[in-house]
């Protein structure tokens, strides 16, 4: 289990926090409407590493609470990174990083995201410095946390609103 | 000007204890204000900041249900009413709202009203010491519907602040208390550390100012003694009829004399204070002189008392003669005291010394056995552990007791150390080892002693002597006089610089220590004269303090002597300062005794000659008297005993192995 997201219960509520607040980024995406694929859905990956027998719980519980977005119905599939990497596919919303990644993996999988404009989220600590656009910062409240410098490379467009209430890292 | 220095010294240390007092105190306060600025006032406000966030997330459920009121035209008034409402809550405990103003911004993108309808600013909104928090207000599908600006009141902060600084002060209140306490304690106990320490250094200088005296009244009549005794020995008629006398009296003041000196070492208490002063000392006469003394003590307890000295020890070591011959007599004066049956053996013996040692050093084993009472193998450490043995029965026969612990210190400061075996009934061996540097040879054939010195050559000179005491000034002439030199004499400094106008000394003998002006007025009132800026002046004291003689040479005297005065170093001095050229004696009594060979009607046998040349040679008294005694018995050795026994009797060894070397049977 080691790695894994449900490795202790800190992660786990950290993820599960996350799956949240990724949904209200989500909702922020003034681009929604450039997102929408050709079937007429929005498409949300989970990112794996290894441990695909974890991620379907999580894809469960998405799905559960997020059947759709500004009305338009929204598909969730689980990928490991490397499908991620190779998908040529830029018109997914979002993707949430369901396992800590290596330093050098969270590097391609964020310059894929960037490369996509599309909302990558992790809610693993540390990530949102190394670059990931979207995170959870923990201090005397939970609150988004957005890497600005990426949200400026990604063109990815959120509400000032959400960004009034989020944590922003600049460096 | 000695209470000024003493409170000099008090009034430092007490600054000083002060100044660190004073230093830690102010660094306790200042990390009691460090602690409260960087660790307990921030983690307060931190904890302050999150009851203030989770005191706005708390009001977010009434406001999403404000928001969310279905009724368009009613939601404006229903999210006022609310607001109005979380204003109005109070804390009693600090008396006042918990928040004081509240700031509402709607995303009318999601929340289906009038642009700016809902958009509340209600109370304090701009209070500097408020916590302001910022809250996002959920929709039921996570959509953003609002943002609340909470300006939450710092009262929990004041008043957790008040009552952890109330504590604080308590705490430091306490410390300081007990700190300024511990301070007086401290100042009260060094004070009296200072009034005890002055205690006892006025006690030790009353101590030694009394052993000073008292040292000082026994040492001026031993020099009379000493001073006649010096006489007599050089008046050969005297000599013939009382010379044994004579000699007792002699070494009996001049033991005397040893012990006053004892008397100072004790006062002195441990070694630290004893200096050692080597010089060249002839052994075999060190060890002859113990030996005489010795033997005496013994004959009269009728006991056997034998020495034992080896062949090869050197003729010349340098050593502290005084400090051995202060050891080696109180081991030997030990052994006798406590030995009433049987022997006591005094033996010297050679060690082997290293090869590149042997031509500079000899490691020489003194060793004195008894066979007395003995000492219980428990009470051998005692007895060297100062005053212990004050209280042991077998040491407090007579005598102070301390004998043994100055001798030990003693050995100590002479690189050794005193051992000591004993078997209770059967009796003690004390010995140690000491490695001495050899003396030169040939200073020993130019000494003073082995030739006499008649007067001087040149005009006569004058001296004056200025003491108060008559038969030290008497002595004092009786010396000078066998010399040819004029001598005046003072008794008292006043008359003595009366004298040095009327009779133009050539040189003073200056007494420190008399009644009306001493010798140190004196000397400052001679030098104030012009006319004598340049006379020599010696002083004599038998003050011995090291304090003496540097105020002796601080008032210029040209020479110092110790009373008793030994006419040799009188001599000497005289001839330094006075530059004298000394006149000797051409032929002595025993010179022309030696050459009339005639005069012997027999002579011994040429064997029994040679045995006594080489006990002269070895300083063997002993030996010689025995040999001596032997001839006496046999009539026609009379002369050659009458002729020889005198310079046996005075320890003239040279003389008489000269003389013996003449003689031809």
């Amino acid at each position: 289990m080691s790695g894994s997201l449900l490795a202790d219960s800190f992660s786990e509520r950290r993820i599960n926090v996350g799956l949240k607040l990724f949904r209200i980024m989500l909702v922020a995406d003034t681009n929604y409407q450039e997102k929408v694929s050709d079937k007429g859905y929005i498409s949300i990956y989970l990112i794996y590493s290894s441990e695909k027998s974890n991620i379907a719980r999580l894809e469960a519980r998405l799905s559960q609470s997020l059947t759709s977005l500004h009305d338009i119905p929204v598909q969730i599939e689980s990928l490991s990174l490397d499908q991620y990497l190779n998908r040529n596919d830029n018109r997914s919303m979002g993707a949430f990083i369901a396992e800590r990644l290596s330093a050098l993996s969270l590097e391609k999988a964020i310059n894929k995201s960037i490369f996509n404009h599309q909302i990558l989220f992790s809610p693993f600590e540390g990530d949102v410095e190394a670059g990931v656009l979207g995170g959870v910062s923990v201090e005397s409240k939970v609150k988004p946390f957005i890497n600005m410098k990426t949200l400026k490379k990604s063109e990815v467009k959120i509400k000032n609103f959400y960004l009034k209430v989020a944590k922003q890292h600049d460096e | 000007m000695m209470n000024k220095l003493k409170c000099g010294g008090r009034f430092k240390s007490n600054t000083v204890i002060s100044l660190i007092f004073i230093i830690v105190l102010v660094a306790f306060l200042a990390s009691f204000v460090r602690y409260w600025n960087t660790v307990l006032d921030p983690r307060l406000r931190l904890a302050s900041e999150t009851h203030a966030e989770a005191l706005s997330q708390s009001q977010t459920g009434v406001l999403l249900k404000a928001i969310e009121t279905k009724e368009t035209h009613q939601r404006n008034r229903v999210v006022k009413e609310v607001i109005e409402e979380i204003l109005l809550v109070s804390d009693p405990s600090i008396n006042e709202p918990f928040i004081k103003g509240l700031s509402l911004q709607v995303d009318y993108d999601v929340v289906d009203s009038e642009q700016g309808s809902l958009d509340f600013s209600e109370g304090v909104l701009s209070c500097e010491n408020c916590f302001r928090t910022e809250v996002a207000i959920l929709g039921v599908n996570d959509e953003l519907l609002a943002i609340a600006t909470f300006n939450i009141t710092d009262g929990y902060y004041r008043l957790l602040s008040h009552d952890m600084k109330d504590e604080l002060y308590n705490q430091a209140y306490i410390t300081v208390f007990l700190f300024s306490s511990v301070w007086l304690v401290m100042l009260v106990l060094v004070s009296r550390l200072h009034q005890v320490n002055e205690n006892i250094e006025t006690s030790d200088r009353a101590k030694t100012r009394f052993m000073a005296n008292v040292t000082h009244e026994l040492r001026t009549p031993l020099n009379a003694i000493l001073g006649y005794t010096q006489l007599f020995k050089k008046d050969k008629e005297i000599m013939s009829s009382y010379g044994k006398g004579v000699e007792t009296i002699h070494r009996s003041a001049d033991h005397l004399l040893m012990l006053i000196n004892d008397i100072l070492d004790f006062s002195k208490v441990d070694a630290e204070g004893i200096k050692l002063h080597q010089k060249e000392t002839l052994l075999n006469d060190f060890l002859n002189t113990l030996m005489e003394m010795t033997e005496v003590r013994a004959t009269l307890k009728d006991i056997n008392f034998d020495c034992v000295f080896s062949d090869q020890l050197p003729d010349l070591v340098l050593v502290d003669e005084k400090r051995l011959r202060q050891v080696l007599l109180n081991l030997l004066n030990n052994a006798v005291k406590f030995t009433s049956h049987g022997t006591v053996t005094f033996s010297v013996s050679l060690l082997p010394e290293k090869n590149t040692d042997k031509y500079t050093f000899s490691n020489i084993r003194f060793s004195i056995s008894d066979t007395g009472i003995g000492i219980p193998k428990s009470h051998l450490k005692e007895i060297f552990v100062p005053y212990q043995q004050v209280e042991n029965k077998i040491t407090r026969a007579e005598g102070s007791g301390l004998g043994l612990t100055i001798s030990k210190n003693i050995i100590e400061k002479m690189g050794a150390t005193l051992k000591v075996d004993s078997t209770l009934g059967k009796g003690s061996v004390f010995w140690f080892d000491l490695k001495l540097p050899l003396g030169l040879q040939s200073s020993t054939t130019t000494h003073l002693m082995n030739r006499n010195v008649v007067g001087y050559s040149g005009a006569a000179k004058r001296i004056l002597s200025i003491d108060d005491n008559e038969f030290n000034r008497d002595v004092i002439r009786q010396y000078l006089n066998q010399y040819d030199f004029i001598v005046d004499e003072a008794s008292s400094g006043e008359i003595g610089l009366q004298q040095l106008d009327s009779e133009k000394p050539d040189l003073v003998l200056l007494d420190i220590l008399m009644p009306g002006m001493d010798g140190f007025d004196v000397i400052k009132q001679i030098r104030s004269n012009e006319n004598y800026r340049e006379i020599p002046i010696i002083a004599l004291t038998a003050a011995v303090q090291p304090e003496i003689e540097e105020k002796v040479n601080a008032y210029g005297f040209s020479d110092i002597l110790i009373k008793p005065i030994v006419e040799d170093e009188l001599l000497d001095s005289l001839k330094t300062q006075l530059a004298l050229e000394w006149v000797y004696e051409e032929k002595t009594e025993i010179d022309k005794i030696a050459f009339k060979q005639s005069d012997f009607t027999e002579l011994p046998d040429q064997h029994i000659i040679d045995a006594l040349k080489e006990h002269a040679t070895k300083h063997n008294i002993l030996a010689i008297r025995e040999m001596m005694k032997t001839l006496e018995q046999e009539s026609c050795y009379q002369q050659f005993v009458e002729k020889l026994s005198p310079l046996a009797r005075n320890y003239q060894f040279v003389k008489l192995v000269e003389i013996l070397n003449k003689i031809q049977t």
